[in-house]
């Protein structure tokens, strides 16, 4: 039975609250001079503003559309990708060397060859984004793919699978709690990628906006474009949640 | 032997070291930069030894993302640091307490460096043609970009018909192959490079057209600092000054330093020219005013030092 | 030997057709080099130490900053893993912080530190420190309950619980997270130097660019993915040994 007022939640609130304080206090100290410190006050009449003259929702909207595009096909291909290497000996030979080399490069050392061949569009942005949020999904679902059990193989063959069957049927619910729990790692880089993609093209977005501020030295509109990248982080990171519990309701019941 | 090597030793420390203690403790100067012919100057003043004639320990701090400069200076990474005139003033409607020190290189009909340049497909013949493309600037609100947007109130173009993109220098000429965008607003030595490769041409000196004689680029540094060292900031101007001098008795030698300092060659010097005069600041501040660019009254006499 | 020949497949016919399509004036763009021309300023930088230099430098920055993600996750981990309480009250404040990229801290970043090892390290040290402190969690609360009562029954104080109980049996789950960090904090510091610190293969990379001297942004480009592939494997072989001698009881 869920009370009304869970102390637990309010606690939860209280802490957050707390550290607000502690931010206010730094602030007004003013060890940092204010044009690159400001306090949260300062931020939020900003959040505030904006949602009053309705200029927060486009960017809000343009940067939420960029991550979800870039992270569905980074998903896609991730999985994709995850399902060969992970069932295929000869697909890992061939693919793996050539991932494992271009994994670890930063979107911003990327994005310069982007626009080369995407200009400076949602392409790029999507392209760059879906280039680094892949891993996390992909190595989920190597694991996930490779990790299939022997008896489930076995009755696969029974049941005379094909491997197109075997991969749809057997491998893939398998697979899925580490697919999911890799999905929820890849939105999470999807949505710093898209500020960074946002950041260094000149896309309209939270990233921009942020990019802007700092430029402009507007500490107070910096600070307000990162409270609504942590707002929608965090609402993004509980849609997976749901999306996780509701795909792997029938796990639970198993187990 | 070893007696006579330490004696002469000794005898040389106190001859050399004696007159060290009467000079001051020369200051110790980082000054930031990005890879530009404007600023040959410093690098002559650096290479010839010239900043430490004038007291100054200089160490030059190559900074390739120029609006990272004025916070640089601000957090005392670095105490001169390079700007355009629009950078300064609009560091100081932000609030920040940045002034101008000396310049570097004024833009002239004469020799002009910055224009407007079309894809070799595309004929331009006015300014009203721009009506609808896109045109790559270095970045919103660098010198390059406001003056063209001044270019073409003064053309009586519409701002809102023309799209205006950033792009990274370095990559602009490929964007305009590549039809990102259709015309770029650029500097040399790329400007020269697109009409060399046949990628461009050279639609309008836009740059000229708004102000035949400008002063573009200089010297900033934090007002407090200045304040607080007056004999650096002379120091400076007179090293800057030589290194000037220097240039126009040895162009050859200083294409040499040029190369070493920013790795490559413009095809031509630009107008050096050291000194910064609230006038110069003034024009901009008027265009500024015209592109709703600033949000509080600027005083060019407080932002040059004198 | 096979494994070896299928896996340079790939990467060898991308540069084939790069090279060719280069030189026969298909690929006309001027900042894509060729790879020949770039395996040449990769050879000069190399021979005259500047990428042996930045590579020092970043490695240096991306392993204090990591040191620094690594103590305080694993503290304040165990911490909330071990008083559910405490990570339910401090959960929702943390999954808050975690989205925001820890690149847009780099302005306050400067103002605090001004250019160098504090600038990146801290912001590296940001970015790493929410896969630790998670996995730290996770692994604390996946620890036998069995092995907390011995603990409580010998009554060991709280630091011997610690070392001797907790955190060998939480190694391997946290022993993940800090691969995952290790990779995030070369990324990070790269990319900290390319937008701002003057130091390392980022600034030298988009020193290059700035400079035209695109055969050398390439070469510096393979380099770092060289470096972090190195890294990877490294890592996932030092994950295996330490796991050996923490094995609990």
């Amino acid at each position: 039975m869920r009370r009304l007022f869970d102390p637990i939640k309010l606690a939860a609130l209280g802490f957050a609250l707390l550290l607000l304080g502690a931010w206010q206090l730094l602030a007004d100290a003013h060890l940092i001079s204010p044009i690159f410190f400001p306090s949260p006050l300062r931020a939020f009449a900003v959040l505030q503003q904006r949602v009053a003259d309705g200029s927060l929702w486009l960017p809000l909207a343009a940067t939420s559309l960029r991550m979800t595009v870039g992270w569905l096909l980074a998903s896609v291909i991730g999985i994709a990708l995850g399902a060969a290497i992970g069932s295929s000996r000869l697909a890992r030979n061939l693919l793996d060397p050539t991932l494992e080399f271009i994994r670890p490069l930063p979107a911003s050392a990327v994005i310069p060859v982007a626009i080369l061949f995407l200009g400076l569009s949602n392409k790029m942005s999507v392209a760059v984004i879906a280039f680094g949020a892949i891993w996390p999904v992909l190595l989920a679902s190597v694991h996930g793919f490779s990790s299939v059990t022997l008896e489930l193989t076995n009755v696969s063959q029974v049941l005379g699978f094909g491997r197109w069957d075997f991969l749809r049927k057997i491998a893939f619910p398998s697979a899925l709690p580490d697919i999911v729990a890799g999905l929820r790692v890849s939105l999470a880089i999807a949505l710093i990628l898209t500020v960074v993609t946002e950041m260094q093209s000149s896309l309209p977005g939270l990233g921009w906006d942020i990019f802007s501020a700092q430029r402009f030295y507007r500490s107070a509109d910096l600070y307000a474009g990162l409270i609504m990248l942590a707002l929608l982080g965090f609402a993004a990171n509980h849609l997976i949640l749901l999306l996780e519990w509701r795909v792997l309701r029938w796990r639970d019941l198993r187990t | 032997m070893r007696a006579l090597r330490t004696g002469l030793t000794f005898a040389c420390l106190l001859l050399f070291g004696l007159p060290a203690v009467a000079v001051a403790e020369p200051t110790k100067v980082a000054i930031g930069y990005p890879p530009a012919t404007d600023f040959l100057a410093a690098y002559v003043a650096m290479d010839q030894g010239i900043f430490a004639k004038h007291n100054i320990d200089a160490t030059m701090v190559k900074i390739p993302v120029v609006s990272n400069i004025p916070s640089a200076v601000v957090s005392g990474s670095i105490q001169i640091g390079m700007t355009t005139i629009p950078v300064v003033l609009q560091a100081n409607d932000g609030g920040l307490d940045l002034v101008l020190v000396a310049g570097a290189a004024r833009h002239t009909k004469e020799h002009p460096f910055i224009s407007l340049l079309a894809r070799s497909d595309i004929k331009y013949t006015k300014p009203d043609d721009l009506i609808g493309k896109t045109v790559g600037v270095p970045g919103i609100n660098s010198v390059i970009d406001v003056m063209f947007r001044k270019w073409l109130v003064n053309n009586h173009v519409p701002l809102d018909k023309v799209k205006v993109v950033e792009g990274p220098l370095p990559q602009l000429p490929d964007m305009l192959k590549s039809a990102s965008v259709d015309y770029v607003a650029i500097v040399d030595p790329l400007r020269t490079r697109i009409v060399a490769t046949k990628t461009g041409e050279i639609a309008a000196e836009y740059f000229a057209e708004v102000n035949p004689d400008v002063l573009v680029s200089g010297w900033l540094a934090s007002g407090d600092w200045v304040k607080k060292n007056p004999e650096a900031v002379k120091g400076f101007r007179l090293a800057i000054d030589e290194g000037l001098d220097f240039i126009r008795k040895n162009p050859e030698e200083a294409k040499v330093i040029e190369k070493k300092y920013i790795g490559y060659n413009s095809p031509s010097f630009p107008t050096f020219n050291n000194k910064a005069r609230p006038e110069d600041l003034t024009f901009f501040l008027n265009v500024g005013k015209e592109l709703h660019l600033y949000r509080s009254q600027l005083d060019p006499k407080k932002i040059v030092v004198p | 030997m096979r494994r070896l020949f299928l896996g340079a497949i790939i990467p060898a016919s991308f540069l084939i057709v790069w090279e060719a399509s280069s030189r026969t004036g298909l690929l006309t763009l001027e900042s894509l080099s060729r790879p020949s021309d770039i395996v040449r300023a990769g050879y000069v930088a190399l021979r005259d130490g500047s990428l042996l230099l930045a590579t020092l430098q970043t490695c240096e920055t991306a392993l204090i900053g990591l040191a620094i993600a690594t103590v305080i996750g694993i503290a304040a981990g165990t911490i909330l893993g071990l008083v559910p309480t405490a990570e339910r009250v401090a959960g929702p404040t943390i999954e808050a912080l975690r989205p925001i990229p820890a690149i847009a801290f780099m302005p306050l970043a400067l103002m605090m530190f001004g250019f160098g090892v504090g600038l990146e390290a801290s912001v590296v040290a940001y970015a790493c420190v929410w896969p630790i402190l998670i996995v730290t969690i996770a692994a604390v609360r996946a620890i036998e309950g069995r092995l907390l009562e011995v603990a409580a029954v010998l009554e060991l104080p709280i630091w011997k619980r610690m070392t001797k109980i907790v955190l060998p049996a939480a190694f391997e789950r946290i022993n993940i997270g800090l691969r995952v960090s290790a990779a995030i904090s070369l990324v990070v510091a790269v990319t900290v130097e390319i937008v701002l610190n003057p130091r390392g293969l980022g600034y030298n990379l988009i020193l290059a660019e700035q400079s035209l001297q695109i055969g050398l942004m390439w070469a510096q480009l393979v380099w770092l993915c060289l470096l972090g592939y190195v890294l990877n494997l490294v890592l996932s072989h030092v994950g295996r040994g330490p796991a050996a001698i923490w094995r609990p009881l």
